[in-house]
Formats: structure tokens, C-alpha cells, sequence
């Protein structure tokens, strides 16, 4: 009787063990190996598995793509990385999926009309231009701008709803004032059709950080591969999350990687960039535009609805 | 017969000044709370009462110590790199710091496709984070910021076995005097905030004066918890509550004054104070970005102008918590107080208005307004006065009290506006009886 009660209850927690290890999410699936790709449990574990494409990854878990690897891919929240093909370990960290970057203040905003800037972007004062789906305003615009829960320093002014998109003087004058005194945390806010106002956070890029991009940007000016160099200014424009600029350089590549008829891997390395440069700036059309040709990858930008 | 009509009109004003109070309570309770124009009044209220508490106090010493690592050189990617870290965190422990948490995101996060830029992040922060193990082994607390997390502990530093290094550093900008203390998901581990998390080292943290404690806001009650969704690895949504600290901003000039650059192991050693004891010896150190230009999480605080870096919201929030708490009180609480205030006007103007007519003095009922006026601001001197006593003995903020000036001046009017109101229903239903009796 006890020994029939003892292997039913064996039987009851090795049940709820497996179903605990089902249960749990893998922090990254292997994308695709070339080669051989493997995997072990712990750093000092001795057991060590060769990988296969679609296996599962759990944090704290080691991959390495050693001798005998040419390529190893995985995906973290379905954004495809390599793993260096080298003899190092590299150590498989849970990341928090729904924010893939992270934003003060959390996540990405609903998406308005307001195309450019998005939430939370960082902006250059002297560059400064605001876009909106003017689709979807028929009538005039008011767009007022104030430092985060403080005082007024431009606008309100009204813009025509129909252009879609707004430059002006006196505003770059106002938030280059607001990067002078230190006050790179500041409020856009767009008035429309039924008094419904739309507001974003903007970030201004302080004078300091400015003058490190100009450095940074700088290293690109000389260099003879058009490509290469759109590809340099955009990812030093991603580094101070300068998105718009981000975004026009990833296009400006991707331009010129199409007429160049490049080799395939690279025209899609380059599409694959700026499909996520456009996504990280709410161009969902664009987006769309771009998936739509060759294979849609990264898929949880493209298949994301 | 003139006599008994007046003493009507009193007692009907006493009614409808009642019915005035209820009215005003239940506007600010229904429209107006929550609303920004709430918001703006509760912060006014703040500005003004917490003006009050004392910026420096000579026999006190702060608990809280901030280092700034602004020119710390970065990488590339603009990331603080974590050697520079260690030797800080080693400075700081033979600089007998109590505890020490930095001010820097360290949660994993996907950064954009970059396959041609070298990825070792991982195996350097674990050796930072082995070390930070060891000294937590020895009793020295040291904590770093996690920052866009899931509800499961593996993701707040990626791996499980380091979630006890982990502090949340998020901020809200909407309203800086709450700031986060802890965040519980559902079938998750509990998150502290980096203030909550280095006031826990602190064997001190006050509590109220046990006289008032009972009308006071409780931030950890279930009626206080935030609710907010975060998404599991599995992508399905986990309800989270969110607690906040009512931060006292009282010495934040004092800490940034008292903040110290890096400068390197034995400019750390050598800074001492007038007693020749460490600058950071026993304290609570946060180390982070303070220089203007140099931090990239800027806040407005109430009562100032220029924007604070967000290390000094979370040493503020540390401070409140260990060293000089302060209290606001419970929503019912101050409801009642507004009752209570308002019956207080409607009766004391009932009371005087009683005594003119009992007078025979012409002088006294002449200027009934001028008495009335007299009682507003009276009550508005006293509701002032037992404000600022509230915050001078008992650290206690009384947000309302804008709004309940408000409404002692705006009482009169809406009570004329009643009083309107009820003579047109009353002429109406004068009008509709002798034509229901036809």
C-alpha cells in the first residue's frame, strides 16, 4: 500500500517537473547553423550538444559557434543574431520581449498621426522637422511645445493639416534655447480635428552629445563606399537614437545597394536594417512597403501586426 | 411676521450652504481629482508646504551620498563601461559605504541588428557581476538598475541567479513626487526600486507620529498599488502592482552640493569631511550621471526649474525613506477635512448672521458682507496655519489645501447659485398649482 502511495506520488512530481520545464519559455530559438553549432548547460558542464535550427535556448544556458562553424544565428523576441564564429561561449540572457530597445518611460507609443518625431525620440535642434499623416487631417493643425511639466516656449501656432509636414525657424531657435539651458526634456503637442490633441515627448540632444556625433559622423566623410558610408552614419545616428536621421541613411543605402546590384546577402543585410530603422519610427506603411519584396524578414517586424 | 421671515431666510441660507459643501465635495471628488488640473493644484500645494521644510539641518547628517561618474569615458555605443565600474565599487567598499547602487541600466536589451560590432556583453558584466555577488556575501550590499523588464526575475539582469542584484530605475515623469518603491507581478518575484532597495540595508526607517498615523496614506495598501501590464517571455499579459515613495525634495541642493566627482581611488579615500570621517563612510552611495549634459534621464521637480538628473530623484526617494519621511493623508481623511471646513463656514456664518439679527446694534447688521469676508479669511489664515503646523510637527503635506482655499472663496458664489436655482424651481412650482387645481 505505501509503496503503491510512493510511486504514485513519484509519478505526480516527476508529472508537474515536466510540465514546469514545458512550460517555460525559451529566451532565444536557434535560427540557422552552418556548420556545427553547440550548446552546453552550464559553463563548467562537460556535456555538450552539437545545435540544430529551431532548438530551444533558456537562459543561462552556453552556445558557441567554434571550429567546424560557420554561421550560427539566434534569434532573441524573434531579431535574428550571429554568434561570432570564434571558440568563446557566449551565455544566453533572458531579455524582456516587448521592448527590444529601451526607452525611458517605457515601450513604444500608440501610433497617432504624428509620423516624425515618434514618442520619446531624440532630436536635433537644427534639423528639426515635424511629420504627420495628413491623410487624416483635413483642416488646420495647432502644435505648441513646453519643457516636461513646465512653462510654454513655443507656439501655440497653426499649420496647415493637408501639407503633412512642418519646418520652421523659430521653432528650431526654441528648442536649440531649450538645448542651451539644459532642458532636454520637452513636450510636442498637436492639436486636430475634434480638439483632439496628440502629445510627444521629445528628447534634445545636448550640445555636448551633438558634438561627439559631429566627431563621430566625421569619420565617414572620406570614406569612397557609398554604402558602407550611409550604413556608418546611420548606425552613428542610431547610437544617440536619432531615428529620422537613422532612417533616411538606412534608405539612402538601401538606394544605393539596389541600383549598384550589389550580391543578394547584402542588399538584404542592408533591407533588413532599414526595415528596422522604419519600424522603430512608426513608418508602418513603409514597413509594409518593404516586407512585401524579397523575404520578409526580420519576421517579428514583418509579421507583426 | 418680518422677524420669523428673516429667521427663515437663515435657516434656509444654512441649508442651502450645507447643500453647497456636499456640491463642492462632489465636484472635487468626481470632476476634478485625477484630472490635471488636480494634478497642478496637488503640486502647487506641494511647492508651497514643502517650501516649509528646512533645506539644511546642522545636527543632521545625510545617509544618502551620490557620486558622479559623468566623465567616466564611455564605449562606442555610448554604454559605461564595466571595468571603470569595478574599481568605483571597490574604491567605495574600503571607503566603508554602507551600500551602494549604480544608477545605470543593466537589464539585457536587443540592441538594433549590428553583426559586424563584437557582442561581449554578457561575459564581461557576469564577471562584474561575480564580483558583486562576493560582496554581497561579505555584507555589503551592492545593487544595479534594471530598467524595461519582464515580470520574471531572469529578465530583470538575465539571469535568475542575479535577479538580488537587481534595482528597478524606472522614473515617471507625470508626477515626481511619487517615486516607485517596489513592483509585484503575478506568479513573479518582487522588484525594489533602487530606493527602496538601498533603504532596506538601512537598519533606520522612520515611522510617523503614532498620534496621526491613523489618518495617514499608507503607500504599500492595496488601494495605493498602481496597476500596470508588462508581457511574459511567452508574450501573454502579466498584471503587475506598482508602489510608490512620497518623495521629500528638502535636501536635494544639499546632496547635489555634497556630490563628488570620480576622480579615482584616492581622491575617494582622501575626500573627508570636517571630522576627518569618509565622505562616503556608512552611507548609502548612488553612483551615476549628475552632470548637465551627461545624464540622459532629466526630470522636473516641483519647486524648481531646471531639470535634475535621475539619480538625484532616487537618492531624494533613498533619503525620504531612511533619513526624513514625509506623509500625506488618506483620501477619506481629507475629504472629511473638507466637510468639515466647509460645515464649519456654513455654520459660523449661520451663527454670526443669528447674532445681527438678534441685535438690536444697527452698526452690526449693516455690513453683513464685510463679516462674512472677515469668517473666509479667517478660516483661510486657520486652514493655512494647521497646513504648515501639519508639515512643521508631523511631516505632514496636506495637498488639498489649495483647493480647499478654493473652495472657501468659490462657497458664496455657488451658494447664490443654489439659492437661484431653488427660487426659479420654486416660482415654477408655484405657477403649476393653481393650474392643476383649475
Amino acid at each position: 500500500m505505501h509503496f503503491r502511495l510512493l510511486m504514485l506520488l513519484l509519478i505526480v512530481i516527476s508529472g508537474s517537473g515536466t510540465t514546469l520545464a514545458q512550460t517555460k519559455t525559451p529566451s532565444a530559438i536557434v535560427d540557422s547553423v552552418v556548420g556545427k553549432g553547440l550548446k552546453k548547460d552550464t559553463k563548467d558542464s562537460t556535456k555538450i550538444d552539437q545545435l540544430k535550427a529551431q532548438d530551444e535556448l533558456f537562459a543561462g544556458q552556453w552556445v558557441s559557434c567554434a571550429t567546424g562553424c560557420k554561421q550560427l544565428i539566434i534569434s532573441f523576441c524573434k531579431v535574428p543574431t550571429a554568434v561570432r564564429a570564434n571558440p568563446k561561449w557566449k551565455q544566453i540572457l533572458a531579455i524582456n520581449c516587448p521592448t527590444p530597445k529601451g526607452i525611458r518611460g517605457g515601450g513604444r507609443s500608440e501610433v497617432g498621426i504624428l509620423r516624425s518625431p515618434v514618442d520619446s525620440e531624440v532630436i536635433r535642434p537644427a534639423t528639426f522637422s515635424l511629420k504627420w499623416d495628413r491623410s487624416a487631417i483635413s483642416s488646420k493643425m495647432e502644435v505648441s511645445l513646453r519643457v516636461m511639466n513646465g512653462e510654454r516656449i513655443w507656439g501655440p501656432y497653426e499649420v496647415e493639416g493637408r501639407k503633412g509636414s512642418f519646418t520652421s525657424d523659430s521653432l528650431r531657435t526654441a528648442l536649440a534655447g531649450a538645448q542651451a539651458a539644459g532642458q532636454l526634456k520637452l513636450e510636442l503637442s498637436a492639436t486636430h480635428g475634434a480638439q483632439e490633441t496628440e502629445k510627444i515627448e521629445l528628447d534634445v540632444i545636448s550640445a555636448d552629445e551633438e558634438a561627439d556625433l559631429e566627431q563621430k559622423l566625421e569619420q565617414f566623410e572620406l570614406e569612397p563606399n557609398k554604402i558602407v558610408k550611409a550604413i556608418g552614419r546611420a548606425s552613428v545616428f542610431g547610437q544617440f537614437d536619432l531615428i529620422a536621421s537613422e532612417v533616411k541613411e538606412f534608405e539612402r543605402a538601401l538606394a544605393i545597394a539596389t541600383i549598384a546590384k550589389v550580391g543578394k546577402r547584402t542588399l538584404s543585410g542592408v533591407k533588413k536594417l532599414t526595415i528596422i530603422a522604419n519600424w522603430k519610427a512608426n513608418n508602418t506603411e513603409r514597413v509594409k512597403e518593404l516586407c512585401r519584396f524579397g523575404p520578409p524578414t526580420p519576421e517579428a517586424v514583418c509579421t507583426a501586426k | 411676521m418680518p422677524e420669523t421671515q428673516t429667521y427663515g431666510t437663515i435657516l434656509k441660507n444654512l441649508v442651502i450652504g450645507i447643500i453647497a459643501v456636499l456640491a463642492l465635495t462632489g465636484i472635487k471628488v468626481f470632476l476634478v481629482e485625477d484630472t490635471r488640473y488636480d494634478r497642478w493644484m496637488d503640486a502647487r500645494g506641494y511647492e508651497l508646504l514643502h517650501s516649509i521644510i528646512s533645506p539644511f539641518d546642522p545636527g543632521k547628517e545625510l545617509s544618502v551620498a551620490v557620486l558622479d561618474i559623468s566623465d567616466v569615458p564611455r564605449l562606442p555605443n555610448g554604454a559605461t563601461p564595466t571595468e571603470p565600474l569595478q574599481k568605483i565599487v571597490q574604491a567605495l567598499v574600503e571607503g566603508r559605504a554602507k551600500a551602494i547602487a549604480i544608477d545605470i541600466d543593466f537589464s539585457p536589451s536587443l540592441e538594433p541588428v549590428a553583426q559586424n560590432i563584437p557582442d561581449d556583453r554578457a561575459e564581461i558584466v557576469s564577471q562584474f557581476y561575480a564580483q558583486l555577488q562576493d560582496l554581497n556575501k561579505r555584507g555589503i550590499p551592492v545593487f544595479v538598475g534594471a530598467f524595461n523588464i519582464g515580470p520574471e526575475p531572469e529578465t530583470w539582469l538575465g539571469l535568475d541567479e542575479n535577479k538580488n542584484l537587481a534595482a528597478d530605475i524606472t522614473l515617471f515623469d507625470e508626477d515626481t513626487t511619487l517615486i516607485p518603491r517596489w513592483l509585484r507581478c503575478d506568479g513573479g518575484g518582487k522588484l525594489n526600486s533602487m530606493s527602496m532597495a538601498l533603504a532596506k540595508t538601512s537598519k533606520q526607517q522612520p515611522s510617523p507620529n503614532s498620534m496621526i498615523k491613523p489618518l495617514l496614506d499608507e503607500p504599500e495598501a492595496e488601494d495605493n498599488l498602481k496597476t500596470t501590464t508588462l508581457q511574459n517571455q511567452a508574450g501573454q499579459d502579466v498584471e503587475c502592482k506598482r508602489s510608490f515613495t512620497f518623495v521629500n525634495y528638502s535636501k536635494l541642493d544639499l546632496m547635489q552640493n555634497l556630490t563628488l566627482q570620480w576622480a579615482g581611488r584616492e581622491a575617494l579615500l582622501s575626500a573627508k569631511d570636517a571630522s576627518g570621517k569618509g565622505k562616503f563612510e556608512n552611507k548609502l552611495v548612488l553612483v551615476g550621471n549628475t552632470q548637465r549634459g551627461k545624464f540622459t534621464d532629466p526630470f522636473v521637480v516641483a519647486g524648481r526649474r531646471d531639470p535634475v538628473a535621475g539619480v538625484y530623484l532616487h537618492a531624494s526617494a533613498t533619503y525620504s525613506l531612511v533619513d526624513e519621511p514625509i506623509y500625506k493623508f488618506k483620501h477619506r481623511v481629507e475629504i472629511a477635512a473638507d466637510l468639515i471646513l466647509g460645515c464649519g463656514l456654513v455654520f459660523t456664518l449661520f451663527l454670526v448672521r443669528l447674532n445681527h439679527l438678534r441685535s438690536d446694534d444697527p452698526k452690526k447688521s449693516s455690513k453683513p458682507y464685510l463679516s462674512e469676508g472677515l469668517i473666509i479669511f479667517g478660516l483661510t489664515v486657520i486652514t493655512l496655519t494647521v497646513a504648515c503646523l501639519l508639515v512643521r510637527f508631523f511631516d505632514v503635506l496636506w495637498l488639498d489645501v489649495s483647493l480647499v482655499i478654493v473652495a472657501l472663496f468659490l462657497h458664496s458664489k455657488v451658494q447664490e447659485w443654489f439659492a437661484w436655482i431653488l427660487n426659479k424651481l420654486f416660482k415654477i412650482f408655484r405657477r403649476r398649482v393653481p393650474t392643476s387645481a383649475e
